[in-house]
């Protein structure tokens, strides 16, 4: 976030340019007058940001302190929508589907795709590996409402994972995966796999080749060990891309309370409840939506704090090794 | 780089098996979109008996409404987005003026700000205006939304170009206008290129906001109307036709990314790395 050349970039990145466009800059000013700024065609991109962005950001912590069914007038109640939230009887239990979607999510986004990319670099054959990333990565296509369609059919009680545990004689585990409280949850993260196709695999992969060949042979003298070269080559040169995947994955999974929504809805009885969907329903469904902006303003503060912790985190654990 | 025969036999076995379960889905919803109603039931995982293709004409008749709604609201926002984004952008990478770190603090902010958070006031900020259920309720957040990554993007791409360029039109007395058209915009057409690509999916993928701004589904975008044509039939679902639909929502996105592939990998990862 702070490598963004902001006032400086042109003296960084045309050093020569600069120092022309200076010159040409003082003819032109001889010639026209002085450049004139045109303000005006920053105004509709600023107009929709702030009015569609930061006023309805403003909004929701606004009517946070109100109680509001969208008909009769909003009337101003303190912080009651954040103390009937926060003693909610389901509270607990859908931070803990929460905070185990989050890990699980994290694991796969940090595991799989790593893994995958691997594999990719390792084809030797520059066209072999070039084809093998474009199959890998060709299923982002997919809609997200088309994926989960079909996720829908294939965890199914008479989808294909039932019949293929049938087939091979492992009929007692088949189950509905959705409809079965102790499993519904999992069944959930278990969505989309094997999980390569996506952006943590490309940014993974993007790395991983710009890696130069003249610090692996180095290492090559001095190991052949993949998981040395693993953790002591790869990872530290990718620490960039992982620590993007992380960031990303806590505020992706906190917001990806839609494919619950379509699928169980938070069922079957409370079994995959989280956060998001509390806030969704209790907006959208019930018309509260002073107590559904109040929701929204609490995951809005876990999202900044674990981010801003993580970073923190991530700061120092870096500093100790390096 | 390990020459080893051994090791490739083994990695090209880990590809495989990584691409099976990759595109399972892909297949299966093929399959399934050519199947009877009797046909998927007695048999939803093997290949069909025989080829319905009525599937598609009863799918396409479920959602062409949909369809169109998403030309339309996607065509709209997209110009409007695209052309906003790369306005502003000119701006921002092409003059120096006092306030203007100041100003690009409010797009880096929007990294900041979660879809959560806007939902609920978005949704009261539309319905204050009285917009909702109307085509302004999809067309302004999603002209919006692609300002935030569309700024990032092009700011780079018109930072890149000399400003020799820039002078000599300035000497030749053309207006700064004059030159974001015809200096700007055609060398940006790529970059233009990958901010639309990833606008239209943006529109064309969103399930939540529709559903929200809009009380009837007349007016869905493709998204939300699929799935309000899944569930249109009730409990019990002629999965054929459902399979059908899902079909007909992935092939213009597979179409369009396959045709860009390189501008909108360069998006995503370029969006990305802006982070």
């Amino acid at each position: 976030m702070d490598n963004i050349p902001m006032e400086d970039y042109r003296s960084r990145e045309f050093p020569s340019a600069r120092e022309e466009a200076k010159q040409v800059t003082g003819k032109a000013r001889r010639a026209t007058g002085r450049i004139r700024v045109p303000w005006w065609m920053m105004l509709p991109s600023l107009l929709l940001i702030v009015g569609l962005y930061y006023y309805p950001s403003v909004n929701t912590l606004y009517y946070s302190l109100f109680n509001w069914n969208g008909f009769s007038a909003p009337s101003f109640i303190g912080l009651s929508n954040f103390a009937s939230y926060f003693s909610s009887s389901t509270l607990g239990l859908e931070w803990r589907h929460q905070a185990i979607l989050t890990v699980g999510m994290m694991v796969i986004a940090l595991v799989v795709p790593l893994a995958a990319a691997e594999l990719v670099q390792r084809l030797v054959h520059y066209r072999l590996a070039y084809v093998a990333k474009v199959l890998l990565v060709v299923p982002i296509a997919m809609p997200f409402i088309v994926n989960i369609g079909t996720w829908s059919f294939i965890l199914s009680p008479n989808g294909p994972i039932n019949q293929l545990l049938r087939i091979v004689g492992l009929g007692f585990l088949a189950n509905g995966w959705l409809a079965n409280s102790h499993v519904a949850l999992y069944a959930i993260l278990g969505i989309g796999f094997p999980w390569v196709a996506g952006l943590p695999f490309l940014l993974y992969l993007g790395g991983l080749q710009n890696i130069s060949h003249e610090l692996y042979d180095a290492f090559y003298l001095e190991t052949r060990s993949f998981w040395q070269r693993l953790f002591r080559v790869d990872l530290p040169m990718i620490r960039g891309q992982l620590r993007l995947v992380i960031i990303l994955t806590i505020i992706g999974s906190l917001q990806g309370f839609v494919t619950i929504l379509i699928l169980t809805n938070g069922g079957p009885g409370y079994a995959t409840q989280v956060p998001g969907l509390t806030m969704y329903t209790d907006a959208f469904t019930n018309d509260q939506y002073g107590l559904g902006a109040a929701i929204g303003t609490v995951l809005f503060v876990v999202i900044v704090v674990s981010t801003l912790l993580y970073m923190w985190l991530d700061r120092r654990w870096g500093s100790g090794t390096e | 780089m390990v020459q080893n025969k051994a090791l490739h036999r083994v990695l090209y076995a880990f590809l495989v098996i990584l691409l099976i379960p990759t595109y399972y889905p892909v297949a299966m919803m093929i399959l399934n979109s050519l199947k009877g109603t009797k046909d998927y039931y007695a048999n939803p995982l093997g290949w069909p008996v025989s080829l319905v293709w009525h599937n598609f004409v009863a799918a396409w008749n479920g959602v062409h409404v949909y369809f169109w709604n998403t030309v339309f609201v996607g065509a709209v926002s997209v110009v409007l987005g695209v052309s906003f984004a790369a306005m502003s952008a000119f701006v921002f990478a092409r003059y120096k003026f006092r306030g203007k770190a100041l100003l690009f603090v409010l797009y880096l902010g929007l990294l900041m700000i979660p879809g959560l958070l806007v939902l609920v006031g978005l949704f009261l900020e539309i319905k204050t205006f009285q917009l909702l259920n109307s085509w302004w309720s999809l067309i302004l957040p999603y002209t919006a939304g692609s300002q935030a990554f569309g700024v990032f993007i092009l700011r780079a791409f018109f930072t890149s170009i000399p400003e020799e360029l820039f002078e000599a039109g300035r000497a030749d007395g053309a207006s700064e206008w004059y030159m974001f058209l015809r200096i700007g915009v055609p060398l940006a057409m790529p970059s233009l290129g990958t901010v639309a690509i990833l606008s239209i999916l943006g529109v064309w993928n969103d399930y939540l906001w529709p559903t929200v701004a809009l009380n009837t589904s007349n007016m869905f975008t493709i998204s939300a109307g699929i799935m309000q044509f899944a569930s249109s039939f009730g409990v019990i679902v002629p999965g054929g036709q459902v399979f059908a639909a899902y079909l007909i929502g992935t092939i213009p996105v597979l179409v369009l990314i396959g045709f860009t592939m390189k501008y909108y990998l360069a998006g995503l990862l370029g969006g990305a790395l802006k982070l």
